[in-house]
């Protein structure tokens, strides 16, 4: 071996030495954490309310900046996080059912693959409700109703290709009815349309299903269980209907991100998630947590694209 | 009663240290916000609500109560001096105030817009204060059809704003309407005229569209003409006394904040429209419509009144339904949340001392403007005035690109902006009015979609747009804003040909 070998090797060694410690000393600078939705909804203070106490439990005086990129509903910040160098300093929100809808529904620059998983942090079951003085009383009875005069009811929900959108039309055909959907700009939007009577029902979040309990009549919610805060409310398959959707909020990076980053991120939501103070303040906030870790995380959105893809080839939402 | 005693229990949480500087320094920034062309209350509320995450809710809410208020004000400040609105509500002052400040009297001019503004607010917070609890149920009471006859009711406005140049102002209102066009249908899922951009897919960013359109051609300007005379005569001297009086404008502000409360409150229909509003009814009612556009006193008081009138009204189905009567109340909604405050009735039961708080927090930031903003802020912006034009233009520029990007950090709508810009400038150097552009992009869509929506809800039945009380009050005011412009000519010609 010549002399410039050695030098090479030395280099090389020097190079990996530099690299590892570098990987160590994970995270130098602040990491960017895309939020994919506008400021003060659920996805974006969900994020801003836990990355505080990762970064808390993170070593290195870990400092997490996070960026709203609204677009397309959720399009736009997907594929930046999709697209973005997977060395650990871009993460982002990435939030079902959006992340396996878009690619789905269209052409996109990214699919559920291109995505490293973390954790995931929330599941927002979606309830069906009635205002508080319809004659409906029960989900049995909207379920005859539709069927003796079928799109009888209309239902306002957040807009073409939202959750409730897709929850309301998989509801149409597994138990077999037809509900006219108007699609309204939000779900607040829908929640007020009900309110004053001018939709027969909606689809709520965990949240509303509980500050409106004067208001409003959860008539089931698409969980697996049901819900501390609304404890007689059925879920649909009490009552015999295998539905289950809402929003899962949880976190990741794109995909290929380092074993070692990834580690020490998940590491850091498992301590958070245990953390007393973000306990507090989850409950404060009525979140309703449902920590998964990677391996779950990744299962869960694979089970969420298997039910929606399904769906689009029975009943698309997009015509 | 115990709202009363719910407000008075607040007044000592407010008048905490903490509270009073957050307020105070909420309130400068928010001026020196609103007089930054293309940043405004809806940035710098978005801005900040991360930061005030670890606060105490009413120093949060406080600070946050300052810059809606100190911001929709702070946009009069280079509508007078400069004749750019510093937000898209100040478009209306920029008519009169300019004027005032080419005849010397900036000072004045702006003087009377922060006296105005404070007018407005104040009265908008008082009827928050009042109305917020009896208003859910007539908010309740607009459907898709009511809010499609109130958007319809915006557009047909438009025909006053159309002056001596009628074909130009409908092209431009067409116009607008075609760009409200772009983004995805939200009732088919389609998308519409994106061109594949996901940029495009909500529609065009309508703030870069605006700040491009009224915030960009002057620049171009400045730096076109170099060292123009035009700018440099803007001086302030000490307000003069006797440009108006009391008497003169208490009818103006009570009509104005009127109008700015009532768009205020109306979810969907809101910003600049409040100020267009007041601002065409003045015009309308006064003895000397002649000089509106030529530094008319009541125009300015009308414009600034209206537009800071929306703000804590906007407020009022926010605290109560949800649903914010401006982007700027979505904004505070947002911060009411980070709190785990969630709108509802319930939010008055469960947090009094900081629903009560806030809503005294943005009565109290309102009559705050009178020290801070005519005095303090006047003299800041005097010292802007001396910096040479082309450097000033570069700068408004520069500052205006800044702030656009800061909105959705996207390039894209940088291009829009300045795209937006120079098609303002042709529109301008062809004489084309903006603010109809403006309303057609901003009620277009929307009163595309509710007609689609209120067509779904009655399945395809068209009677169920004149079949209901409210629509029917606010058809007949569109008769009325239509009507009354074609009848007033008519009345003139017929008067011409006795005469004659």
């Amino acid at each position: 071996m010549d002399f410039s070998g050695i030098m090479a090797a030395v280099g090389v060694g020097l190079l990996s030495l530099v690299s590892t410690s570098a990987m160590a000393q994970y995270p130098e600078r602040p990491v960017t954490v895309i939020i994919p939705f506008a400021p003060g909804g659920g996805a974006d203070i969900t994020a801003r309310t836990i990355f505080p106490f990762v970064a808390k439990h993170m070593p290195n005086g870990a400092t997490f900046v996070m960026v709203n990129r609204a677009g397309g509903g959720g399009e736009l910040g997907f594929t930046e996080i999709a697209l973005s160098e997977p060395d650990g300093y871009t993460l982002g929100a990435i939030n079902t059912p959006s992340v396996v809808m878009k690619p789905i529904e269209k052409q996109t620059r990214f699919t559920r693959e291109d995505f490293t998983y973390v954790a995931n942090l929330a599941f927002d079951p979606s309830g069906v409700a009635v205002r508080a003085d319809s004659p409906i009383q029960s989900l049995e009875q909207l379920i005859e109703e539709l069927k003796a005069n079928p799109g009888s009811v209309v239902a306002g929900t957040a807009g073409v290709g939202s959750e409730d959108h897709l929850l309301l039309s998989r509801l149409m055909n597994l138990a077999g009815v037809e509900i006219r959907l108007a699609p309204f700009g939000s779900s607040g939007e829908a929640l007020v349309a009900l309110k004053g009577g001018h939709v027969g029902i909606t689809v709520v979040n965990s949240a509303v299903s509980a500050a409106e309990a004067g208001n409003i009549r959860v008539l089931a919610l698409a969980s697996d269980r049901r819900w501390e805060h609304l404890p007689d409310v059925p879920t649909f398959r009490d009552l015999g209907i295998d539905l289950i959707g809402g929003s899962a909020r949880g976190y990741g990076g794109p995909a290929g991100m380092p074993e070692d980053v990834t580690k020490m991120l998940a590491d850091a939501f498992a301590a958070a998630v245990a953390d007393p103070e973000f306990l507090a303040v989850a409950a404060e906030q009525k979140l309703p947590l449902r920590y998964m870790d990677a391996e779950a995380y990744r299962a869960f959105v694979e089970d969420q694209h298997g039910a929606i893809a399904k769906q689009w080839e029975v009943d698309p939402w997009i015509k | 009663m115990d709202i009363l005693s719910a407000l008075i229990n607040a007044v000592p949480d407010i008048l905490a240290w903490q509270v009073v500087l957050a307020m105070v320094a909420g309130l400068i920034g928010g001026i020196v916000l609103g007089a930054i062309p293309g940043l405004g209350a809806p940035m710098g509320i978005a801005m900040l609500i991360p930061l005030t995450y670890g606060m105490e809710p009413l120093v949060a809410l406080g600070m946050l109560a300052g810059v809606h208020n100190g911001a929709s004000f702070g946009g009069a400040i280079p509508a007078v001096l400069l004749r750019i609105p510093g937000t898209t509500s100040a478009i209306f002052t920029t008519l009169d105030g300019y004027p005032l400040a080419q005849k010397g009297k900036a000072g004045a001019a702006v003087w009377l817009a922060a006296v105005s503004s404070a007018v407005g607010g104040v009265l908008s917070a008082l009827s928050l204060i009042i109305l917020a609890p009896m208003l859910m149920l007539v908010t309740l009471a607009f459907g898709p059809s009511e809010i499609f006859w109130v958007t319809v009711f915006g557009l047909a406005s438009v025909s006053i704003l159309l002056g001596n140049r009628p074909g130009k102002g409908v092209i431009a209102a067409a116009v607008g309407l075609l760009i409200s066009l772009v983004g995805q249908d939200r009732i088919s899922g389609q998308e519409r005229f994106t061109f594949g951009q996901i940029e495009l897919l909500n529609g065009p960013l309508v703030v870069a569209v605006l700040t491009g359109i009224y915030a960009l051609p002057p620049a171009w300007n400045m730096i076109e003409k170099a060292l123009s005379a035009k700018f440099a005569q803007s001086k302030i001297e000490k307000p003069e006394k006797g440009l108006w009086t009391y008497r003169q404008l208490i009818p103006v502000w009570l009509k104005s904040s009127l109008i700015g409360i009532v768009v205020g409150v109306l979810p969907g229909s809101s910003g600049g429209s409040s100020s267009a509003i007041a601002y065409n009814e003045t015009k309308r009612a006064s003895k000397h419509p002649e000089e509106f556009g030529h530094g008319s006193v009541e125009g300015l008081a009308a414009a600034e009144a209206g537009n800071n009138a929306d703000n804590a009204a906007a407020m009022i189905p926010a605290l109560t339904l949800g649903v914010p009567g401006s982007g700027v109340a979505a904004l505070m909604l947002g911060a009411l949340l980070i709190h785990g405050l969630h709108p509802g009735p319930e939010l008055f039961q469960n947090a009094p001392d900081v629903v009560y708080g806030y809503m005294l927090q943005m009565l109290v930031t309102s009559a705050l403007i009178l020290p801070f903003g005519g005095y303090f802020a006047t003299k800041i912006f005097a010292k802007a005035l001396m910096i040479p034009a082309t450097m000033l233009g570069i700068l408004i520029i520069a500052v205006t690109v800044l702030g656009i990007y800061t909105v959705n950090n996207s390039m894209f709508d940088v291009y829009l902006l300045l795209g937006s810009g120079v098609l303002g400038y042709f529109m301008e150097k062809l004489r084309y009015p903006p603010a109809p552009l403006v309303l057609g992009l901003v009620l277009g869509s929307v009163a595309e979609y509710n007609l689609r929506l209120a067509m779904i809800i009655s399945n395809d039945d068209w009677t169920v747009l004149f079949s209901r009380p409210i629509s029917l009050i606010i058809l007949a005011l569109i008769v009325v804003v239509i009507g009354l412009p074609v009848g007033l000519k008519l009345l003139a010609q017929r008067k011409r040909a006795t005469a004659r």
